[in-house]
């Protein structure tokens, strides 16, 4: 592995302790449960970042928060704290159902936005985050954070100069879904909602039903309602990666098939292993897979002179002479960041574009929406990537998007 | 932690004959929140399986219709109407719009009715608008707003005025999705609400430039400062260089955020007033200012960059110095060589970044020509660096001298660009020098560069590192070769690393133990486990055998059940439960039944029960989805 020592070239420490205020970003995180608590802390340990607000309508998850971030003021309702002025910043992290509403409000109080993968719940929620960041200028960083870790730029950039020739398959392994983290996947009747937690808010958007300890931290996942499954809890991720080492960032699939299994349960209806095929321009095949060994976790690109395989415990080639190879100034280079929410925050300052904006994050996501479509309807789903629209298919088509509960729009 | 049961699956592929169709059906009728999901799911997937053959999906569709009336409880409606949302056509309006005169059933029929194509929805849905309250009817207005359709203008208006925010709302989105003429006229007679305006600023989008320069003009002087910033995008949108004098005014007196967005503008459409406003402000704009330009790519930029160098401002100098990185020459080589030795933190960061990106083959030829001559250590050290980080082909022959420096610093670096840089034929030379230092450090990094020269070739031949290590006495020597090998992981070593094991120097029978223990194949595993099974030395053994666990969890064509195999092996050789625990901890990563076996064999022993327990749990979880 070559060694690469770049630093994020940003302003960071060079501030020292004292940041003045046009010099720090006042950011509000909206969602501080499992995900989001963790990241406020990751952007704390970023001395130009003051954490101004924090909004959760889980009233245990926000005293933890406030006690983390004791200058930040609390919210419970995120439309008060997209207004305040003195918020530059959002950090997003609440469930894939509210993506797009929460994202809307707070790009069209004029703050940037980084916000977690996926994009949002689906397809046409994503086209208008995309479209909204490019109304008003925002700068967007999706948390898709393994294009800031060096190894997986590095195997990216073997892939795009040709080092494996000419890629004919990618293979992607990702975690099986139904994941019970917190033991509640067995507490599936209606009771009433804690008081601590504001149930009917918490759905918003989603269709109306009654509270069950495993529809909601965490395991919001596993239902269709509220979230898309592993493989859009993934996609952001791991296909994201194949998408950069190829150069598809501005385009996608020409069609996906899909196929998923989905253990009974009174209310996951997501599959808890699935395949799903997507054929590219070119003569490329991604298999994405979730739950089964024949595929290693990761990305591994596979072309006519060799292949790459990265994840977050390294990289491997063949020939291993790969990994020694350099990619020289004057090849297809990557941009390099040394920490995907320091690169945010050089990014609100410089308003330079970051390396993973809202639509290359739309374009990273499609093969999972769309298939979580192939697998639901058992059909081969043809996509026209240049105007971004199902072919020849009205039915799928309604499940690019979904109605939204009453008083809510994006 | 509680065990999910989870019941046999249900595959979605699994195809229905009507007569099950009809007693899913009949099932779901009874369904309640929290029952058995069993024939929802199968109805369901029937119902998107149907999507794709028409006469299926009618006839299912008036079997739902039917079965509406009998649903026993509002789940069992909410049920019935996801599938109609799904497979429904004109047919199941009449159905759907009579569940919007009741609030507890109004939502779940709008959804469906959202979703069926066709002016009967619509109009059931247009029907509904007047006739309902409170939230259901901004609901409405969303949907009605979806669908495009026109004809509900004249009804979303009056609810602009509404002083229910979530209704403005909704009527303003709905009419930005409807477009029509009649819908901007609507809004821009609006109170001009942040709502509103965004409903504007979406139609101006789709808008020819005629009529969106006028919304952008009217919205600029919003007092809503993200109104402003998008308007005044959207102004240098469709008027393009028209819009240079409104730029440069917001440059000049413009909010930072409004200035923002201008100078991002200004950049694409003038390049030249950017350039000469640069001097006027602030180092946070200059910043953006830096950034902007550097990202057009346009060489005539550069003055200003190198210009920049000299403020002191620092975000500035590492904006310019971002910029350099992409558009720089072979000129700013040696004053970015030298800032580099000069500066620390993100500076220097950003300069060792810019020194190793700048394009140019002349660039490299630069850097080579200036090492030897370079008489500032640290400058010279950066210069090394950016020769390893660039790959310069050229490098070794340079760098092989400047390895044996006097400064340290220009040593290290040395190493470091040579194992970015050296090949096969460096190799004799390298070990030459790892045999003359004496510094641990220096051996250190000498080890990996080997290693990477060797690497470099496809066969990774291990020749050198073997005559050389047939012809060694020193000791260090010895040690520092093994480690080579190991890294390398050429299997003609694996004989002499095995001859090194029985050596008495202690450091040799280490440095052994931990080559084969980081091989990167699972060949030497026969190995670690015989010396963890018969070595009366307990510190060898905690090594060979911790060293075992890892090469079997190095990914292989290996079936599972023999690695469990190999790790119960492991288990009858652990002396420690610390030992106990890593194999336990690597077991459940083996998804099989011999891996269960063997965590649960564990369970009763009291050092590593809980940690069996754990491993049995997740064990059985992971083997259950397999079964299913």
């Amino acid at each position: 592995m070559n060694r690469r020592t770049f630093l994020g070239c940003g302003m960071g420490s060079v501030l020292g302790a004292q940041v003045p205020p046009s010099s720090s970003v006042a950011l509000g995180v909206v969602g501080v449960g499992w995900q989001g608590l963790a990241t406020m802390k990751i952007f704390q340990s970023d001395p130009r970042v003051r954490i101004a607000g924090i909004c959760d309508i889980d009233a245990n998850h926000l005293a933890e928060a406030g006690a983390a971030a004791p200058g930040a003021r609390t919210h419970h309702e995120f439309e008060e704290m997209m207004a305040r002025p003195d918020i530059d910043a959002v950090y997003m992290a609440v469930p894939d159902h509210w993506h797009g509403i929460v994202a809307g409000t707070a790009l069209r109080n004029g703050k940037d936005v980084y916000g977690e993968k996926p994009l949002a719940h689906n397809w046409t929620e994503g086209r208008t985050i995309a479209d909204a960041v490019d109304r008003y200028g925002r700068i967007w960083q999706t948390g898709s954070w393994q294009r800031s870790v060096a190894q997986f730029r590095y195997a990216c950039e073997l892939v795009r100069n040709g080092r494996i020739g000419k890629v004919h398959t990618v293979e992607i392994g990702l975690p099986a879904g139904l994941n019970d983290w917190d033991g509640l996947g067995h507490k599936v009747q209606p009771e009433t909602p804690p008081k601590t937690l504001d149930w009917k808010r918490w759905l918003g958007p989603a269709p109306a039903v009654p509270y069950a300890p495993a529809r909601v931290h965490k395991t919001w996942r596993w239902n269709y309602d509220t979230g898309g499954g592993s493989l859009m809890d993934w996609v952001g991720h791991h296909v994201d990666i194949a998408h950069w080492g190829l150069g598809l960032d501005a385009t996608g699939p020409l069609s996906v098939a899909a196929h998923g299994e989905v253990p009974r349960h009174p209310l996951w209806n997501t599959p808890a292993q699935w395949r799903v095929v997507a054929k590219y321009a070119g003569g490329i095949t991604m298999n994405i897979s979730g739950g089964f060994d024949d595929i290693r976790p990761g990305t591994r690109w596979i072309g006519d002179e060799g292949w790459v395989w990265v994840d977050r415990s390294g990289a491997e080639a063949s020939p291993r002479s790969l990994l020694t190879s350099r990619i020289g100034p004057s090849e297809v280079r990557l941009p390099v960041s040394a920490s995907h929410h320091r690169q945010f925050i050089d990014c609100v300052f410089n308003r330079a574009e970051t390396l993973t904006p809202a639509h290359v994050a739309l374009r990273s996501a499609t093969p999972g929406w769309l298939g979580c479509i192939a697998m639901r309807t058992g059909r081969i789903i043809r996509w026209d990537p240049t105007k971004q629209q199902i072919l020849n298919d009205a039915s799928a088509e309604r499940l690019l998007s979904r109605p939204l509960g009453a008083p809510w729009s994006v | 932690m509680v065990r999910l049961k989870i019941l046999p699956c249900v595959l979605l592929t699994t195809m229905l004959s009507a007569a099950d169709a009809g007693t899913w059906i009949q099932q779901v009728a009874g369904y309640d929140f929290g029952g058995d999901p069993t024939a929802l799911r199968a109805l369901e997937a029937e119902t998107l399986r149907a999507t794709g053959q028409p006469a299926q999906a009618r006839d299912l569709e008036k079997r739902l219709i039917a079965a509406l009336p009998s649903a026993r409880n509002n789940a069992a409606r909410d049920a019935f109407c996801r599938n109609l949302a799904i497979v429904g056509s004109s047919a199941s309006v009449p159905a759907l719009a009579a569940l919007l005169n009741r609030a507890d059933t109004l939502e779940m029929a709008r959804y469906a009715l959202e979703r069926i194509p066709g002016p009967e929805a619509t109009g059931a849905l247009r029907k509904a608008l007047p006739q309902t309250g409170g939230a259901g009817k901004a609901g409405l207005a969303v949907s009605l707003g979806r669908r495009r359709d026109a004809a509900s203008v004249p009804l979303l208006r009056p609810l602009l005025a509404s002083s229910d925010r979530p209704l403005t709302e909704a009527a303003a989105t709905a009419l930005a999705h409807i477009g029509t003429p009649a819908a901007r006229e609507a809004l821009l007679s609006a109170k001009a609400t942040p709502v509103v305006a965004d409903a504007l600023l979406q139609l101006a989008e789709t808008a020819p430039a005629t009529a969106a320069g006028p919304i952008y003009r009217n919205l600029l002087t919003s007092d809503n400062e993200a109104v402003r910033m998008a308007a005044l995008h959207g102004i240098a949108r469709v008027e393009g260089a028209r819009s240079t004098e409104t730029l440069l005014a917001a440059l000049k007196t413009a909010t930072p955020r409004v200035r923002a967005i201008a100078i991002r503008e200004l950049a694409r459409l003038d390049e030249a007033a950017l350039i000469r406003a640069a001097s006027t402000v602030l180092a946070p704009a200059r910043v953006q200012i830096l950034t902007a330009l550097a990202d057009t790519g346009h060489a005539t930029v550069a003055p200003l960059l190198e210009e920049s160098l000299a403020s002191e401002s620092v975000p500035v100098r590492i904006a310019a110095i971002n910029g350099l990185a992409k558009l720089g020459t072979r000129k700013q080589i040696p004053t970015l060589a030298a800032r580099a030795g000069q500066t620390t933190g993100e500076e220097q960061a950003a300069v060792r970044l810019a020194l190793a990106s700048i394009r140019g083959a002349d660039v490299d030829a630069a850097i080579l020509e200036a090492i030897p001559v370079t008489t500032e250590a640290k400058t010279q050290a950066e210069l090394i660096r950016a020769s390893g980080e660039r790959g310069i082909r050229g490098a070794p022959a340079i760098l092989l001298r400047t390895a044996a420096s006097k400064e340290k610093p220009v040593r290290t670096e040395s190493i470091r660009a040579l194992r970015e840089t050296a090949g096969p034929p460096e190799v004799p030379q390298l070990i030459a020098l790892l045999s003359r230092t004496e510094d641990d450090t220096e051996r250190s990094e000498y080890e990996r560069t080997v290693a990477a020269a060797i690497r470099r070739s496809k066969d990774a031949s291990v020749a050198e590192l073997l005559k050389a290590n047939a012809a060694a006495t020193d000791a260090d020597l010895r040690v520092s070769l093994l480690a080579i090998m190991s890294a390398v992981g050429n299997n003609d070593a694996l004989p002499v690393i095995r001859e090194a094991l029985k050596a008495k120097d202690n450091d040799q029978q280490r440095a052994a133990i931990n080559a084969l223990a980081g091989w990167p194949s699972a060949d030497p595993a026969p190995d670690l486990l015989a010396l963890a099974q018969s070595t009366a030395n307990a510190s060898h053994q905690a090594l060979a055998l911790r060293g075992f666990v890892r090469l079997v969890q190095i990914p292989s064509s290996r079936p599972p059940a023999e690695s469990a195999k190999m790790l119960a092996d492991g288990l009858a050789a652990a002396r420690r439960p610390e030992e106990k625990k890593i194999i336990l901890a690597a077991a459940q990563r083996i998804i099989c039944p011999e891996s269960l076996a063997l965590v649960k064999s564990q369970i009763n022993d009291p050092a590593v029960g809980e940690e069996a327990r754990q491993a049995a749990t997740a064990l059985e979880r992971s083997l259950s989805f397999r079964r299913n």
